[in-house]
């Protein structure tokens, strides 16, 4: 059970209600069966040999970001990691299009990448080098690189945009 | 979701297609035609009679009116919103339920304190599509008046089951209908929702839902209209009683040239009237305010103003094209009616007394993140949902304080089931307002110390958010409630 302390004759319990360390083995062997491996994992640009360096900004609160710098460094990045509290300036910085935002921004290259994109999409963007602002996925679309969560996969885009705040996809995933 | 067909282009510019279009709406509102007379025709009312109220309930999708086009929702007895439930403390309840949907459900008895065991507010049954189940419970002959409501509560579908329709009022009538200034009030119900539909009128699939935001719908109505009509006696008092029954949208309610005098919360009459400008609905949350009819007589807007619940620092979870969190958005129009009896703001209301020291704190941190378990997830105290788990037991007949801090990037409305509880703190500030809640926002980056009563029930229930997609991808807890 949780560590009590008794302060002004009340018990304030210091841990979480109920997790208690055998709570959590027994969580960490239900992962057993059901392991939580990644469809993102695959490394499917190998050839790529442009810019590794890459910013990421994100909100210190963001429970999210994390995940998906750690995709990002599996595939290779070496990750500048920046938390920072106005987010909201920093997009308006880089000129996002307000519908095109997500929590964190990256910046490789000039570009800017925002949100959870497939960091292989990246790669092959920038090694077309288009005359472009950057990529984005919107929201925060359950399933996306740093968002898998258990067997939820929400169809997403991967789109391009430029400094127009004009838009294409760069690639769609319907099922993944 | 964005989505947005191969090879098209979207024009992003500074103005953006949201605000267009809202210009547009309001436009169209100063000039509009008188709209449906009167809200309160919408409903079907079920009142008790002789201590007993019995009624038969199925959920089942129908086709609805939905801003003129028809729409195929979520229905209690093919209506959106459901039907309205009245009934007195004592009284006896009795609802045959059937199950018509393609989904497993059940009934959640918002603000209720009812048996949270057996065929009352249970949210752990299940009733398959093609079930029935009779809920059967009494009122407490204690209990306070007030505005409470049903929806489904079945975890991992709640939120798709509630924004496509299912929710409606139960109303406990009590000694608050029976201050005269309140009772001679004209009397007004709000039920806010938002809705998505496509262009057959088919509820958009969940997977094209902002999840993670909490999904909201492009079209908000009150009483499954857009911009309905209320009126507002000359001199008199108009009893505004309103419920957010949205899945995610918050509503921060203003009413042009007047101010609301708001005389009760979520769990019923605070002690007296407060004044406000302005009224913040959290999902899941209700408020009841005076609007006195003492300005010029003409029509007035009710507004729903802009507010930021976090998530992205610049977007709501809105969809393309449809972001509405600059602009005010018009929910109902009021208008001056003949004169009628001239009304004073009454001046009080019911007796809430503090809640005496807790025997017991208790700490819970809201936040999204990574679980070993199960992914990504909404998190209380670092864990996601699980039905197996006791995350909290308490003893009846206790008090405890619960200290909520919110460490994500989006609020969180936290409620608990079956019990009324009261804010003591907010960020460490005494909260004054004495006033009975199920429901608290706790703002990112926020502390909210909450003090509760268990009385009456023992069981097993839940506390959650009630961004109720942060309820299903987690953010909810089991409290054991020991005799």
């Amino acid at each position: 059970m949780a560590i009590a302390s008794v302060i002004g004759g009340a018990i304030y319990l210091t841990s979480a209600q109920g997790k208690s360390i055998s709570n959590n083995t027994a969580i960490a062997q239900d992962t057993n069966t059901a392991t939580l491996t990644s469809v993102w994992d695959k490394e499917t640009e190998p050839a790529y040999s442009g810019t590794t360096e890459m910013t990421v900004y994100r909100s210190p609160s963001c429970g999210c970001c994390g995940g998906w710098i750690e995709h990002a460094k599996q595939h290779g990045f070496k990750v500048k990691d920046i938390k920072t509290e106005d987010m909201a300036a920093l997009k308006q910085k880089y000129k996002l299009p307000t519908e095109l935002a997500s929590c964190h921004t990256t910046i490789i290259d000039g570009y800017v990448m925002e949100g959870h994109i497939p960091v292989d999409d990246i790669k092959r963007f920038l090694s077309e080098k288009p005359e472009l602002a950057g990529l984005t996925v919107p929201g925060m679309p359950i399933g996306t690189p740093g968002m898998e969560a258990r067997n939820i996969k929400q169809p997403f885009q991967v789109l391009s945009f430029n400094d127009r705040g004009e838009v294409e996809i760069f690639k769609e995933y319907q099922s993944y | 979701m964005v989505k947005i067909n191969r090879r098209q282009f979207i024009a992003l510019g500074a103005a953006g297609v949201g605000t267009a279009l809202i210009g547009n709406w309001l436009r169209q509102d100063i000039s509009s035609q008188p709209l449906a007379s009167s809200s309160a025709n919408v409903f079907d009312v079920y009142q008790s009679s002789d201590g007993l109220l019995e009624l038969d309930i199925i959920a089942k999708e129908n086709p609805v009116n939905l801003t003129g086009r028809q729409a195929y929702l979520l229905t209690y007895n093919g209506q959106v919103p459901a039907p309205r439930l009245e009934a007195n403390p004592g009284d006896k309840i009795r609802i045959h339920f059937a199950n018509n949907l393609s989904q497993p459900t059940n009934i959640h008895y918002h603000g209720l304190h009812i048996p949270i065991m057996g065929n009352a507010d249970n949210v752990f049954l299940h009733i398959k599509p093609g079930e029935k189940l009779t809920y059967e419970f009494q009122i407490p002959s204690n209990h306070p008046a007030g505005i409470f409501w049903y929806h489904p509560h079945l975890h991992g579908l709640v939120a798709e089951q509630l924004f496509g329709g299912l929710a409606g009022l139960f109303i406990v009538r009590g000694d608050l209908d029976e201050i005269p200034e309140v009772k001679a009030a004209k009397e007004e119900f709000l039920v806010l929702q938002d809705f998505a539909v496509d262009n057959n009128g088919r509820l958009i699939n969940s997977a094209h839902m902002s999840l993670m935001m909490g999904r909201e719908g492009d079209i908000i109505t009150a009483n499954g209209q857009v911009n309905p009509s209320l009126s507002l006696p000359e001199q008199g008092l108009l009893r505004l009683r309103i419920l957010n029954a949205s899945t995610s949208r918050f509503y921060r309610l203003a009413l042009e040239d007047h101010s609301f005098y708001q005389i009760a919360t979520d769990g019923g009459a605070l002690n007296e009237p407060i004044e406000v400008n302005e009224l913040l609905l959290t999902p899941g949350q209700r408020a009841e305010v005076l609007i006195k009819g003492d300005k010029e007589p003409r029509q007035y807007r009710l507004l729903n103003l802009p507010y930021d619940r976090g998530g992205m620092g610049m977007m709501g979870g809105g969809m393309m094209g449809r972001n509405n969190r600059d602009e005010p958005i018009v929910l109902a129009t009021i208008n001056y009616e003949a004169p009628g009896q001239s009304l004073s703001i009454p001046t009080q209301l019911a007796s809430i007394t503090a809640l005496p020291e807790p025997q017991t704190v208790r700490s819970f941190e809201l936040n999204h993140g990574m679980n070993p378990a199960v992914g990504m997830a909404f998190l209380i105290n670092g864990e996601a949902y699980n039905h197996d788990r006791l995350d909290t037991q308490v003893q009846l007949d206790t008090v405890e304080d619960w200290e909520i801090t919110n460490t994500g990037m989006m609020d969180h409305p936290f409620h608990v089931h079956g019990l009324a509880f009261q804010v003591i703190s907010r960020n460490g500030q005494p909260e004054s307002l004495l006033a009975w809640r199920d429901t608290v926002l706790v703002p990112r980056g926020e502390t909210v110390r909450i003090r509760i009563p268990f009385r009456d029930f023992a069981g097993k229930t839940v506390y959650h958010c009630h961004v109720l997609d942060h309820e299903d991808l987690g953010m909810m807890g089991n409290l054991m409630i020991n005799a």
